[in-house]
């Protein structure tokens, strides 16, 4: 029943995030049948249970007032035949009435102890899970970070499908590298080793020269800033969101962050400013906007590795100029993957790679990879052709 | 993430409030029938209950006492009938009872959630759907206990007390009176103690909700919080919230466990009162039996529960105002965007679209289209650009009459959107946003939505158009792999292909694509494009994108800046004109160089 509940809350909840689409659709009508079908099934179980219920409870009502009766028949015999006394009668007819509420309350706390086992059951399933990535007993920190990451022959599956094959790369302090391929090609899986969220079953990926399984966890992710794919935003100001991972930034840091990501003036503007209240509770900002924090919040963590991870699909091409720009000054000390689809955000990277069912494809510069004539190749032509075949009129 | 963000301070009670209580009877209404017989079972089951205490004082006096026991077992007879006769009319009122307030909160739950499907885009814009969710599940279900049982249970109570003040002081109204000194202490406690108590418990109520958002959020952004390393400020933050739960708790239960002890002291005096005044002050000759004494005394102890239950009721009133009146908010929010009651339905669409002086807002303060007039033939291909925030989403949600305009007038063929069948000028678009969204349930199912009688091989068409279909069926269980929207694998770009797939399964007349590919692999994107250049045969379609590739097949590229189309014309006409167009794609292409 509960979960049959839970079920009903699900949809609920899925079909009002999902509203756009459901008008867009016009697909009121479906969504009420199938509103109408589960709510229908809550009301079903609810009455079962309490059907149960009212078959039980009369019955056990039933027994334990017939102590009543019981006492009532021994008990008028043996004082009519002198044995006990009236007093003792009505003393005991009292008793009768304490002893059946216990006892009614016996049947609770047998369906409570019922409910305690299954519940510590399923808490003791997750607590038993463990951390399967955790700092080794012995664990190692580079001297300095510089940002010099390593790929050594990695390969890498979630469990289903093999997601990186043999990938190697060598990001010097300093370098970006950029990493391009069709959606799923891995892209997303390299950065996920790097901050090791995830461990590659063959392959080193290290970090200044020490394998980051041999890092402390809290170090290692203390150097890296990540720009995700889907931006997520605390219920929080704008001011402690790009703080969160510095929670004591003074104010200026936290606003030459968001200057440098192209966040400051949308900012500036709200009626709040910094303070603005975001995320699911809070202000709703357009994607591109949202995108902007995050790269603040990243920039402002101040790492020595800087990912940004499709950071600016939402955001138009100028305003995504203007942030390349910014970011350049940013990059200079720091090593920075780009994950990208756009020639534009990658062709000044020092290595581009290009991944195609997990494995490397191609590498080199953009000048490199231009003459090879490959996947590159047909991108850089996909792209710019737009702009070949204009040529005079914009130069 | 500091604990307090993430608090929502609801309302916990309302003040009654006899005109909505009486609207929210209405939903009793088609249940009288079965209310009735269930108040008729309950008068049944009071008087049972009543006799017992009777049927003592009778075998005390009549037979014990005087040592006959001749006709005896007729009584204790009519103790297990009597009980037998309560136990029966018990089950079929919880019966009767759990029936109607259940179906009663079905029915509610179901005309709110059907009103929700009709309100209109700014209702959802200012509103996040969990605290929608939160209205039309636990709001409506704290109703229950009024409608089950509140409601019948008040009147029952009222008519036991009625009948047992009047048996008692039938039996004897000394007896009685004594044993009634107490009942100013008694009503204190019930009403005065109770209030506390649930004051209490409502403090307890909204710890654990902080609790259980700030759970919810902290779960929802546990890759953030992994990635810059706050894992141990969030527990510590979690371990403040789980104190303030465990505090107000241990408040609320020592409140709580005063009650019992109090009530019980009172009765206790009552009952000394009834002995004292019964054996010393009425003194054996007055004719108090012992019969009488111990019925006067079982009466006694019959009185609190009707009073417990009438404070409770009076407790679950007040909250259920607070969710009644949140329920009904949502209720009277007037569906701003409908159709008039006798409006045709839109004949096939050919596909001309019209912007007939068009101004639009969100809300008074800010105008986000001003006097917008242009016209689309059919079939064409209408390319939107201009920086972010012009305006550029609003006109196609006006296309698709998300949105009303607030003067002039939208026409699709020449008919203005707002009188004709909604539903049949938006089953003829397919309109594809930034944000895809993927309903819960296997890929096959998300791109059938777009059409839902469409075939497997139909959607499986669709998925192949859009470039889905191969990645789709690399995945372990192809089409029926389970996906949802928080957690699944797939990416930002798979998402909106699928959602791709199932806005062209639609087969629209109007196909609206609102920046559908900017997390799409240019190659992908490339492919999309050359499936599109056929489909988009026949159809009019809009296009809002940042890519030039897409921008410049286009038909008519608008420039939509300020709240208004700046410029207008094909790529070339733009191109030549060396205006903002021009200037947009001269940074891009300096960009690039």
């Amino acid at each position: 029943m509960r979960e049959q509940n839970a079920v009903l809350s699900t949809k609920t909840q899925e079909n009002i995030s999902g509203m756009r689409v459901v008008k867009a659709f016009a697909r009121e009508d479906y969504e009420k049948e199938a509103f109408r079908k589960e709510n229908r099934e809550v009301l079903r179980l609810n009455l079962k249970v309490s059907y149960v219920w009212s078959d039980f409870v009369p019955v056990l009502d039933f027994l334990g007032s017939l102590c009543t009766p019981a006492l009532m028949s021994l008990g008028a015999y043996m004082v009519v035949n002198g044995q006990l006394t009236l007093g003792v009668l009505v003393s005991f007819t009292n008793y009768v009435w304490m002893i059946t509420g216990p006892m009614r309350n016996l049947g609770g706390v047998v369906n409570m102890l019922a409910m305690a086992s299954t519940s510590a059951e399923k808490l003791f399933r997750y607590i038993d899970l463990g951390t399967s990535i955790k700092d080794k007993p012995v664990t190692r920190v580079p001297e300095k970070f510089r940002g010099h990451v390593v790929f050594d022959h990695v390969t890498f599956s979630y469990g289903d499908g093999v997601v990186l094959k043999d990938v190697s790369l060598d990001a010097r302090p300093g370098q970006t590298i950029a990493l391009m391929g069709a959606t799923g090609s891995g892209k997303t899986s390299i950065i996920n080793l790097m901050a090791r969220f995830y461990e590659c079953q063959k392959g080193t990926v290290s970090i200044d020269g020490v394998d980051v399984k041999d890092m402390p966890l809290q170090a290692l992710r203390d150097r890296i800033g990540i720009v995700m794919q889907e931006t997520f935003l605390f219920s929080e100001t704008i001011g402690n969101n790009i703080a969160f991972g510095r929670p004591d930034l003074p104010q200026e840091n936290i606003e030459a962050a968001a200057q440098a990501a192209q966040a400051g003036d949308f900012v500036a503007d709200l009626p709040q400013g910094y303070e603005t209240i975001v995320g699911e509770r809070g202000l709703g900002l357009s994607g591109g906007q949202k995108q902007r924090v995050a790269i603040a919040r990243a920039l402002a963590y101040d790492p020595t590795i800087l990912v940004l991870d499709d950071a600016t699909s939402a955001v138009d091409m100028e305003t995504e100029h203007e942030i390349q720009q910014h970011l350049q000054k940013q990059m200079k000390d720091r090593t920075t993957f780009i994950i990208a689809h756009r020639i534009s955000s990658v062709q000044k990277a020092d290595e581009i790679l290009v991944l195609e069912h997990g494995c490397v494809a191609e590498r080199g510069t953009h000048a490199q990879l231009l003459e090879r004539k490959g996947l590159y190749y047909n991108m850089y032509l996909d792209q710019y052709r737009d702009f070949a075949a204009m040529e005079g009129q914009v130069s | 993430m500091p604990k307090l963000r993430v608090t929502d301070d609801e309302v916990l009670e309302r003040p009654f409030n006899r005109r909505q209580f009486m609207r929210l009877m209405q939903y009793l209404k088609p249940f009288r029938g079965k209310m009735a017989l269930a108040l008729v079972l309950m008068v049944i089951w009071s008087a049972c209950n009543l006799s017992q205490p009777y049927l003592m004082s009778l075998a005390i006096d009549g037979f014990i006492t005087p040592g006959s026991l001749q006709g005896y077992g007729w009584v204790i007879g009519a103790m297990i009938a009597v009980s037998l006769i309560g136990a029966v009319c018990i089950r079929y009122r919880v019966r009767l009872m759990d029936t109607v307030g259940r179906t009663a909160i079905a029915n509610l739950r179901e005309t709110l959630f059907n009103h929700i499907q009709e309100l209109s885009f700014s209702f959802f814009d200012s509103r996040s759907a969990g605290k929608i969710m939160v209205r039309v599940i636990n709001d409506v279900n704290s109703l229950n206990d009024l409608f089950s049982n509140g409601i019948v249970q008040v009147l029952i109570d009222v008519i036991t007390l009625v009948l047992l003040l009047g048996v008692m002081l039938f039996a004897n109204w000394k007896l009685t009176l004594a044993g009634l000194c107490i009942l100013p202490f008694l009503l204190l406690i019930l009403f005065r103690l109770k209030r506390v108590i649930r004051r209490n418990w409502q403090r307890v109520r909204n710890k654990t909700s902080n609790m259980n958002g700030y759970l919810h959020e902290s779960l929802s952004g546990m890759r953030v919080t992994q990635a810059f390393t706050r894992e141990k400020e969030n527990g510590d933050t979690f371990i403040d919230v789980n104190q303030d739960i465990r505090k107000s708790w241990m408040r609320a239960i020592r409140v709580n466990n005063a009650f019992w002890p109090a009530l019980d002291a009172v009765s206790a005096v009552g009952t000394v009162l009834v002995y004292v005044v019964g054996i010393r002050v009425l003194g054996v000759g007055s004719g108090v039996t012992v019969g009488t004494l111990l019925m006067i005394l079982m009466y006694l102890g019959r009185f609190w529960e009707p009073l417990n239950n009438l404070s409770n009721f009076y407790n679950n009133l007040l909250q259920a105002m607070a969710s009644v009146e949140r329920i009904f908010e949502i209720l009277d929010t007037p569906v701003e965007i409908k159709s008039p009651p006798d409006a045709p339905e839109l004949p096939p669409i050919r596909g001309e679209v019209a912007f007939d002086d068009v101004t639009f807002s969100y809300d008074e303060e800010k105008v986000i289209l001003k006097n917008v007039s242009f016209t689309v033939r059919p079939g064409q291909t209408i390319a939107l650009v201009g920086p972010t925030g012009a305006g550029k989403s609003t006109v196609v949600n006006l296309v698709s009459r998300f949105y009303d305009v607030d003067s002039g007038a939208v026409r699709i063929d020449g008919q203005d959107v707002r009188s004709v069948q909604l539903n049949s000028l938006r089953r003829q678009m397919s309109v594809m946003m930034q944000d895809s969204f993927i309903f819960s349930g296997t890929i096959m199912d998300n791109i059938r939505y777009g059409r839902l009688d469409a075939t497997d091989q139909e959607v499986m068409e669709a998925a192949k158009a859009v470039c889905a279909h191969d990645f789709i069926s690399g995945m372990e269980k192809g089409y029926y792999t389970e996906v949802n929207e928080r957690g699944s694998r797939l990416s930002t770009g798979q998402k909106q292909l699928i959602s791709f797939a199932r806005a062209l399964l639609n087969d629209p007349r109007i196909l609206i694509l609102d920046e559908a590919t900017s997390s799409i692999d240019t190659h992908t994107e490339m492919l999309i494009q050359q499936a599109l250049d056929k489909l988009l045969q026949g159809r009019t379609s809009f296009v809002i994108a940042h890519r030039l590739s897409t921008i410049r097949k286009a038909d008519c590229i608008m420039v939509v800046q300020d709240g208004r189309i700046a410029e207008a014309g094909t790529h070339e006409e733009l191109m030549a004109r060396q205006g903002l167009y021009w200037e947009m794609t001269k940074a891009q292409y300096a960009f690039l160089k």
